[in-house]
């Protein structure tokens, strides 16, 4: 049993007291009736003895006002490696389960606190040491960024994830965007993007590939009746993906005006919930960003995410020459327990194939 | 005068509650010793015997365990029996009908046999009445399986709870302070019910929870304005029932305060105050940020002595400076 060393009543009027010294180390031997500590009370100063035998442990700390009958130290049988010094040197307390539990939620390492008073560590002394904490460097997280982080880490580890690359020939493209720049401003008041041309392919390639439109749900594939897209969008407050409904039945330019209405409102925080929900696939254009190609993860439960990078000029090889051109590289991810490679393949290349031919997507 | 301002003693609600009881409910019969044409050794009868007449108040000679009998086979049989052991002190002799027959019949009838019977007494000291006169012996009814255990502290809950006894299907034990009957309160006329299983917060306060029973909630009470001169803010809860025990209600209140601190006229040794502190200890671990004290009677037999028992029993000092010394840390 560890035995206690109580503030001593030295007169009859005394009521309190404070330790001047210590005359022995935490750790350090004491035997019954050697000098152990000095006492100040408001009238004299002595030296007290011990009053039991064992290992000294987990003293106050000296000029505390202590009332007399207080703990002010324990001597255990054992040189106790909890009790006595710390590592960095200051001597360790007991604190409550009430202490102990709000030092935890603050993060707050308990042997840095030194009680107040007496010997124990109390919820007051773990308030007082978070108080005159400096404020953490961390930044606060926005609820946005919250559920990103946790469903892309979600995805990576429950979806077996695999990647395929394709180099899309963009002359054409190109060309395409540029002659229905004036027919565009004229139709919906701005020039379609590539992501618009794009989404256009993604959703034509979903209608074609019902297989595709597929998820992972409790050991079975479930099919989707709705080519639904969606497309990752930057925010202040992170990262979205705003969904086109129904994209296979719509146009080149009703897609390109829905995708600039969602986007003008992502980027005010004004999207409805229904909105974000569901989709089939996901586009992520990282290209305007001067990446060549990048993997994406992929956006639960979709089975596929498709990469664009930039559309650049590069080289390209024309018959057995090299020619300057246009090209994007686009790189699939897909879900293994939906799509196997092949499947995953004609879907890429179905999407290569009409950026390649881009009248299709007028169609 | 309305109903919410009349005054009436702890007593006199114990006799109200008996009276609409025993009007609504024909088949109600009381059984003890002088609770008849005398109206009880603690008033807790009078005038009944007038109304209701020998068939339903039956006075019996000095013989408890004949008398615990009676009313439990009376209980088995249709009645609704009430038996007053009048000092519970005495109870002791009936034993073996408390336990061994009501509170267990029950079960060994696999639910065939209901026992509604309420044992009535009073615990507790009162002007040095000697250690045979004193007990304070309720927690050892909540020990046992089978029996509830109701111990009010004020007017209003004696005529609520011995309401609420009186419609219980199951062995009730009533279990009044000696020293209360006197004691004054504001109690509704005509019909209510204070729920057993549900506390009641005598005081609020943010530093302490003091958790006490029958007169001990009195004491606290005063102990906690005491410490209000101090800057400590004591939250008193009286259970009401000690079986069914309220464990919400003081989880939440040392959830708040962080300390606990359980007055007990009984000794402390395997007892009611011990209880609370396991309950808390077990379910309110990490609210904890001060040992749990307690302040009972010393574990002796009460003395004679007035000032050996007054030494030997709470007093609101020693709830007062137990507290000051837990908010000390």
């Amino acid at each position: 049993m560890p035995y206690e060393i109580v503030m001593p009543q030295l007169g009859l009027t005394m009521t309190e007291g404070a330790v001047n010294t210590w005359l022995k180390q935490p750790g350090e031997r004491v035997e019954k009736g050697e000098m152990l500590f000095s006492v100040s009370t408001d009238k004299v100063d002595m030296e007290v003895e011990s009053t039991g035998t064992g290992f000294l442990s987990t003293l106050v700390g000296v000029g505390q006002t202590i009332p007399v009958g207080t703990v002010i130290a324990v001597l255990t049988e054992q040189p106790a490696e909890s009790a006595g010094e710390s590592p960095n040197g200051s001597v360790k307390y007991p604190a409550s389960p009430r202490a102990r539990a709000l030092a935890k939620s603050l993060g707050i390492e308990i042997g840095e606190i030194t009680p107040k008073s007496g010997t124990r560590i109390v919820e007051e002394d773990v308030k007082q040491y978070h108080a005159n904490r400096p404020a953490p460097t961390v930044a606060p997280i926005s609820s946005v960024k919250r559920i990103t982080a946790q469903r892309t880490a979600e995805s990576f580890e429950r979806a077996p994830h695999f990647y395929l690359g394709a180099e899309v020939n963009a002359g054409k493209l190109v060309v395409l965007r540029s002659e229905l720049g004036e027919i565009a401003e004229r139709r919906i008041g701005f020039k379609p993007t590539y992501t618009d041309f794009l989404l256009r392919a993604l959703a034509m390639a979903l209608g074609e590939q019902p297989g595709v439109n597929a998820y992972w749900h409790d050991r079975t594939v479930q099919r989707r009746d709705s080519a639904d897209v969606g497309f990752a969008a930057q925010t202040d407050t992170g990262l979205v993906v705003p969904v086109i409904r129904k994209a296979d039945g719509m146009s080149l330019f009703a897609i390109a005006t829905k995708r600039r209405d969602l986007s003008e409102r992502a980027r005010a925080g004004a999207l409805h919930p229904d909105e974000l929900q569901g989709g089939s696939a996901t586009l992520s254009n990282l290209g305007s960003e001067g990446v060549d190609w990048f993997q994406a993860i992929l956006n639960p439960p979709q089975s596929v995410i498709l990469a664009s990078g930039s559309l650049a000029k590069r080289p390209i090889v024309v018959e057995d020459r090299l020619e300057a051109g246009y090209s994007l590289m686009l790189t699939l991810s897909a879900d293994h327990r939906v799509l196997d490679g092949v499947a995953a393949a004609r879907f890429l290349m179905a999407i290569k194939r009409t950026l390649e031919n881009p009248q299709e997507l007028l169609l | 005068m309305t109903n919410k301002q009349r005054e009436i003693t702890y007593g006199e609600a114990g006799v109200e509650a008996l009276r609409e009881e025993m009007g609504r409910d024909p088949s109600i019969v009381y059984i003890g010793q002088g609770i008849g044409p005398r109206g009880g050794n603690f008033r807790q009868t009078r005038g009944l015997w007038k109304e209701f007449g020998d068939g339903r108040l039956r006075d019996t000679g000095i013989c408890e365990l004949g008398e615990t009998g009676l009313a439990i086979g009376a209980a088995m049989n249709g009645c609704r029996a009430i038996v007053d052991e009048v000092f519970l002190d005495f109870i002791l002799e009936a034993m073996t009908q408390v336990i061994q027959q009501a509170a267990t019949i029950h079960y060994l009838s696999n639910g065939k046999i209901k026992v509604p019977v309420v044992i009535r007494g009073a615990m507790g000291s009162v002007r040095n009445a000697g250690a045979q006169h004193a007990h304070s012996f309720y927690a050892w009814f909540a020990h046992t399986p089978g029996l509830k255990v109701a111990v009010p502290s004020t007017p209003y809950d004696c005529k609520g709870l011995l309401k609420t006894a009186l419609r219980q299907d199951t062995p009730v034990m009533f279990i009044e302070h000696k020293g209360l009957y006197n004691s004054k309160g504001e109690v509704p006329e005509g019909e209510f019910l204070v729920p057993f299983g549900k506390a009641s917060v005598r005081r609020e306060g943010s530093d302490v929870t003091i958790v006490a029973v029958g007169r001990m909630v009195q004491l606290a009470s005063e102990a906690a304005s005491a410490l209000q001169d101090e800057g400590i803010a004591a939250e008193v809860i009286d259970p009401r029932t000690v079986a069914p025990l309220d464990r919400d209600t003081i989880l939440r209140s040392v959830a708040k305060t962080g300390r606990l601190a359980v007055v007990d006229e009984a000794p402390a040794a395997c007892g009611f105050s011990g209880e609370v502190i396991a309950l808390v200890s077990t379910h309110g671990f990490d609210s904890l940020d001060a040992p749990p004290r307690r302040i009972c009677s010393l574990h002796v037999p009460n003395p004679f002595s007035p000032a050996l028992e007054n030494e030997m029993m709470p007093s609101v000092t020693k709830v007062v400076s137990e507290v000051r010394e837990m908010l000390r840390g």
